[in-house]
């Protein structure tokens, strides 16, 4: 378990170096110079020329090559300084620090929701195998799931803010202001988990211990609670898992459309700037958030699993 | 089955979390907004842009502090019919080529009790100097002098006569050196406004301030804070006000002027501003050497249905190549109105039929075809391209339209990959008879040129007789006008929406994006 | 019995949905009404009625001729980019789970960086770096989807290399391009048929939500991301102009859905739900 351990934490230490060693050679090779970004997004458009150009390259040392670049930012990396944002001209750090709680919050709100619809409903489902139920639920999952998230923002804000006067528009003044972007953040993840959820129990269900269980004359909520959730719930982790890097992905999505204050906006607003310190943080705390994520979940995995033996290969 | 049981506990369920998810910040939210009831009223606004810090040598910030939150204030002041009037300094006078005095108002304090006066000055201007860009390039300062405590001479790199007009752009508003700490880092924009900064949270760009009992001129309104919130989004802005969410919106949605001028509560309110829409040819392309090709696109396209119907009457048809109200227009020129015919027959002169019939123009065996280029950020730019080419299409010409971010399309412009380019620019930035021109025509990318135009803007810019300055400036609009290689194709309207609370709200075309007068009140 | 009648109403709601769809694309300049780039400006938003049925938006185009000719639009793009990824994903986890070693190594190296990001940030991430456009669209959302197909594929080649049938081929003397060709890959190919109707209804959200956020076609093209994300501006005032161009996309996303999942049941009951996972 150990040696495992060792062997996940270096793996994610590996992809984290890939992936912002990837990030920042692609942003640099992309047409659109970092200089003029800088000058437009800063002092407006009657800032660009070529004197200007030539300062803010020799202030950001953007006239050094790529190479040498990137070695100073590695090694600043290491020191725990990933550099001042162009835009904002305060730490990448601290402006992360700022914005990330509201993408986690907003994250595991939309989670708690996906996971309070979704697991009843695949239980549900399960236990109605084949029912009228378990056909309505399986046709409302595909279309949940066929639905443009960022559509269904739109039609939310028009229905539930402005008709119904609900919950507020946008930016997350209010308590109430969460519900919308965590619902429609939610919506994608709901798909999957309540199919899992209902795959799951079926193969429990067929389990020969359930017939044991059954001939033994145990009620049928002991059954369900004792034997078959029990069994089914294990396998669901790990989804669960993919599932939140899934909202990672999607919150850059919605918290544009709601205005929520998270690490998406800023990360889509870096890209626009070319904000190039900011961009490579962004990048770092959502490749690492996912990462960390995938490696606790199967951690809790393989705890509550101890037959399962991890040879690092892909989950099944 | 238990099926309702079931469904019943979810939805109870979802319910409990939502409340949770509310509760954590509710009890600190209502203790807000009953203090805000009881210390006066609260002016919330919605600013179009993202502001990053409170640093006036940033653009955005610099507008939001003077413009919006009426923090900061800058030496001149522009009104309403572009005139200069003393804001911070009382009176100027030229003392030498390069060299200007101006007196500054001695009753001033700035936000945290210390004094304005010439060394603040001084230390404020060269700290902008230094750190925004684009100060130099549009006011010229090079260096300020302390003359005595309320006197200050500014040396200028090069002879102008504009430079009152320059002390009004919002890059030149005035922060007390106390802004800074003792590393230079800006912390707090203290200025000498009616309202000063109370709070800025740099996460959401909200950013608040209240009255400031010390302010040295008469105010009257019922407002004791303001509340400015950034929204990037039209629709989103749009949404808020008609949620109650703020009192104040500008630039929002064409679309939504009708169905928010029938809502309760709300009125909107429709400008003309100095901004125009601007096309501009690739001059450099063998095409577009031929001024009838360019005239004959000009003839093709309808401006008054892009005006009234495309951008749904936000924005005036131009009558030169500046807004009609602006002292020094020129609106005595060939606008080059709408016709078709004429556009088709000019084209044909210049060599372009349809020989092989195949519906488009060609001139030597080769299609006429055309790429515009405009930029995201102004709403109406992607309707007119597309607008334009559904025009051209109508007489024969292939056009395909690209909308991107604006550094992609100066890119583009800057390498010559395009034909023409749909641009957006500020013409009275400074109140400046001199300052479009020389932006956009004299200094121009698109590879236009004519001597006489820069003689006529030098020489407008040298003298110092206003009437013969706009009369210069006049004359150089003609000529430029004529030689039709860059042309107004619209001028760009604002929209406000307001809540129907706010009271003395007035426009003025002379700000940089939109002013909110102190004297805004809510009813 | 009943079984196997339910999945097979899915998958034949899949058929049929999936063949409308297909056949309006294809038949898309006979039953368009309209020319769906020909701007009418005093024709702007037009209720939907009998000349328009789905009205027209705000420089006056026909919505409905733009959703039928948008409709090659999105399955072009989507096809295109599943089978390029797919191929790619495939012949590259064949050879990584074949070959074994340093190979192997390198290529799952490679997936497990793709993975350590979220798919639709990436494909964002890419599409912003590599520029606007369609072709660039394409190629993020390959760079993005192919590790999928290789992770698969991998998986099956690694279970399958060691079987008897292959220990046979290679006793009579195949090499091995001709066993991967011959053995392998047909062994392999059915799972990646399934995983690819499953997808696509995946593509095409992820497609539409990168135009919507302006990186894919460009307006006046009658994309349905980009119909929406014009017609987001009046919601309000004409809300026709972005809800029809959401229901097609949800249409033909509902309609590849079914069609994957009524095939997974049919040719792969054992498969599960697990591949849906991603």
């Amino acid at each position: 378990m150990t040696k495992y351990l060792i062997r996940r934490i270096l793996m994610v230490v590996g992809v984290l170096w890939m992936v912002s060693t990837l990030t920042y050679f692609t942003v640099h090779v992309t047409p659109g110079d970092t200089a003029t970004a800088v000058l437009y997004e800063l002092y407006g458009e009657d800032a660009v020329n070529t004197e200007n150009l030539e300062r803010v390259r020799e202030k950001y040392d953007l006239n050094e090559s790529v190479f040498k670049q990137y070695a100073e930012w590695v090694k600043n990396a290491f020191t725990g300084n990933f550099g001042t944002s162009y835009r904002y001209n305060k730490p990448v750090s601290y402006m992360i620090g700022l914005r990330l709680p509201n993408t986690l919050k907003l994250g595991i709100t939309a989670f708690i929701f996906s996971v309070l619809i979704a697991i009843p409903l695949g239980v549900i489902s399960a236990l109605q195998h084949n029912k009228l139920f378990d056909h309505i639920s399986r046709i409302f999952v595909l279309i949940t799931s066929s639905f443009p998230a960022f559509w269904v923002a739109i039609v939310l804000i028009i229905v539930c803010a402005l008709k119904l006067k609900l919950f507020p528009v946008s930016g997350m003044d209010s308590p109430q202001s969460i519900v919308l972007p965590a619902l429609t953040l939610s919506l994608g993840m709901i798909a999957t988990t309540t199919r899992m959820m209902r795959a799951s129990m079926l193969d429990v269900m067929s389990q020969d211990y359930i017939w044991v269980a059954k001939a033994k004359g145990l009620t049928r909520n002991k059954i369900i609670v004792r034997h078959i959730l029990r069994n089914a719930i294990p396998p669901i982790i790990s989804v669960l898992g993919l599932q939140i890097g899934h909202i990672l992905g999607g919150a850059v999505v919605i918290e544009n459309i709601f205005s929520w204050p998270g690490v998406g906006g800023l990360f889509i607003d870096a890209i626009n700037a070319k904000d190039m310190p900011m961009i490579e943080g962004c990048v770092l705390v959502i490749a690492f958030g996912y990462a960390a994520i995938n490696l606790v979940v199967d951690i809790i995995y393989a705890a509550i699993n101890p037959e399962i033996r991890y040879s690092g290969e892909a989950k099944k | 089955m238990k099926l309702k049981k079931y469904v019943g506990f979810m939805l109870a369920a979802v319910l409990c979390v939502s409340a949770l998810a509310g509760c954590s910040s509710s009890s600190k939210k209502e203790t807000e907004t009953t203090t805000t009831e009881t210390d006066g009223k609260t002016l919330r606004i919605a600013f179009p842009d993202m502001v990053t810090t409170t640093d006036p040598a940033n653009v955005s910030s610099a507008t939001m502090l003077k413009e919006v939150a009426g923090v900061c204030e800058t030496l001149v002041y522009a009104d309403s019919d572009f005139k200069l009037q003393p804001m911070l300094a009382t009176e100027w006078e030229q003392t030498g080529d390069t060299t200007w005095e101006f007196k500054l108002r001695d009753d001033v304090t700035f936000h945290d009790g210390t004094k304005f006066n010439a060394d603040a000055v001084k230390w404020c201007l060269e700290r902008e100097r230094d750190e925004n860009s684009a100060f130099k390039g549009s006011t010229f300062i090079d260096s300020v002098d302390v003359v005595d405590e309320y006197t200050i001479r500014i040396n200028t790199t090069q002879p102008t006569t504009e430079l009152p007009a320059a002390l009004s752009y919002v890059g030149t508003t005035i922060v007390a050196p106390t802004s800074v700490d003792e590393n230079g880092d800006f912390v707090k924009a203290i200025g000498t406004g009616y309202f000063m900064q109370t709070d800025f949270d740099v996460s959401s760009g909200k950013f608040v301030c209240e009255k400031y009992d010390g302010y040295w001129g008469d105010v009257n309104t019922s407002v004791t804070s303001r509340v400015i919130i950034c929204m990037k989004d039209s629709s989103a802005r749009s949404l808020a006000l008609q949620n109650g969410e703020v009192d104040i919106v500008s630039d929002i949605p064409f679309s939504d002027l009708e169905t928010l001028a029938n809502s309760e509560n709300i009125k909107v309110s429709k400008f003309n501003t100095a901004r125009t829409y601007l096309y501009e040819y690739n001059m450099n392309k063998p095409v577009f050497q031929d001024e009838k090709v360019r005239k004959a696109l000009i003839y093709a396209i309808n401006k008054e249905e892009i005006v009234n119907d495309v951008l749904l009457g936000v924005g005036g048809v131009p009558e030169g190549m500046l807004m009609n109200d602006i002292p020094w227009a020129n609106t005595d020129v060939d606008t080059y109105d709408y016709d078709p015919d004429k556009a088709v027959e000019l084209l044909a002169e210049a060599g372009y039929t349809d020989t092989d019939g195949d519906g488009y123009l060609d001139k030597d065996g080769e299609k006429l075809s055309l790429r515009i280029i405009t930029f995201t950020k102004r709403p109406g730019c992607q309707l007119i391209v597309q607008a334009t080419q559904g025009y051209f299409a109508n007489i024969g010409i292939d056009t395909s339209v690209e909308v991107m971010e604006w550094t992609a399309m100066a890119e583009d412009v800057a390498s010559g990959n395009y034909d023409m380019v749909l641009n957006s620019v500020a013409s009275c930035y400074m109140p400046s008879p001199t300052y479009y021109l020389n932006t956009v025509y004299v200094n121009s990318d698109n590879g236009y040129h004519n001597d006489k135009v820069d003689e006529l803007v030098a020489e407008s810019l040298a003298v110092s007789d206003m009437d013969q300055k706009y009369e210069l400036s006049k004359e150089a609009q003609a000529v430029a006008q004529e030689d039709a290689g860059i042309y107004t194709v619209a001028l760009y309207g604002a929209v406000f929406g307001l809540s129907d609370r706010v009271t003395n709200f007035d426009y003025n075309a002379a700000a940089h994006d939109f002013i909110v007068p102190y004297n805004t009140d809510l009813a | 019995m009943k079984r196997v009648n339910r999945k097979n109403i899915i998958l034949y709601v899949g058929i049929v949905l999936t063949a409308i769809l297909v056949a309006v694309a294809i038949l898309a300049p006979y039953i368009m009404p309209y020319d769906p780039t020909k701007m009418e400006i005093s024709q702007k938003f037009i209720k939907p009625c009998a000349a328009h049925i789905l009205g027209t938006d705000h420089l006056g185009r026909d919505i409905l001729s733009r959703i039928i000719l948008g409709s090659r639009i999105s399955l072009m793009t989507s096809v295109t980019a599943i089978f390029i990824s797919a191929f790619i994903g495939t012949m590259l986890g064949i050879i990584s789970g074949y070959l074994g070693g340093a190979v192997d190594t390198i290529i799952m190296r490679i997936v497990d960086v793709m993975l350590a990001f979220p798919a639709i940030v990436f494909a964002l991430a890419l599409s912003t770096f590599l520029g606007k456009g369609q072709t660039n669209l394409l190629i993020a959302i390959c760079c993005v989807q192919w590790t999928r197909y290789a992770r698969v594929a991998r998986g099956e080649t690694i279970m399958f290399r060691d079987s008897e049938y292959i220990q046979a081929a290679r006793a009579i003397g195949n090499s091995k391009t001709q066993i991967i060709k011959n053995y392998v890959f047909p062994a392999v190919i059915s799972k990646i048929v399934i995983l690819i109707s499953l997808d696509i209804g995946t593509i095409i959200l992820y497609c539409a939500s990168l135009s919507f956020l302006g990186l894919g076609a460009q307006p006046p093209s009658p994309d349905w991301g980009v119909m929406i994300s014009e017609g987001k501006e009046y919601m309000q005032y004409a809300p026709w102009v972005a809800i029809a161009p959401g229901i097609a996309i949800a249409f033909s996303a509902l309609a590849f859905n079914m069609l994957g999942d009524g095939l997974r049941d049919l040719l792969d009951p054992r498969m599960k739900e697990t591949v849906r996972t991603e």
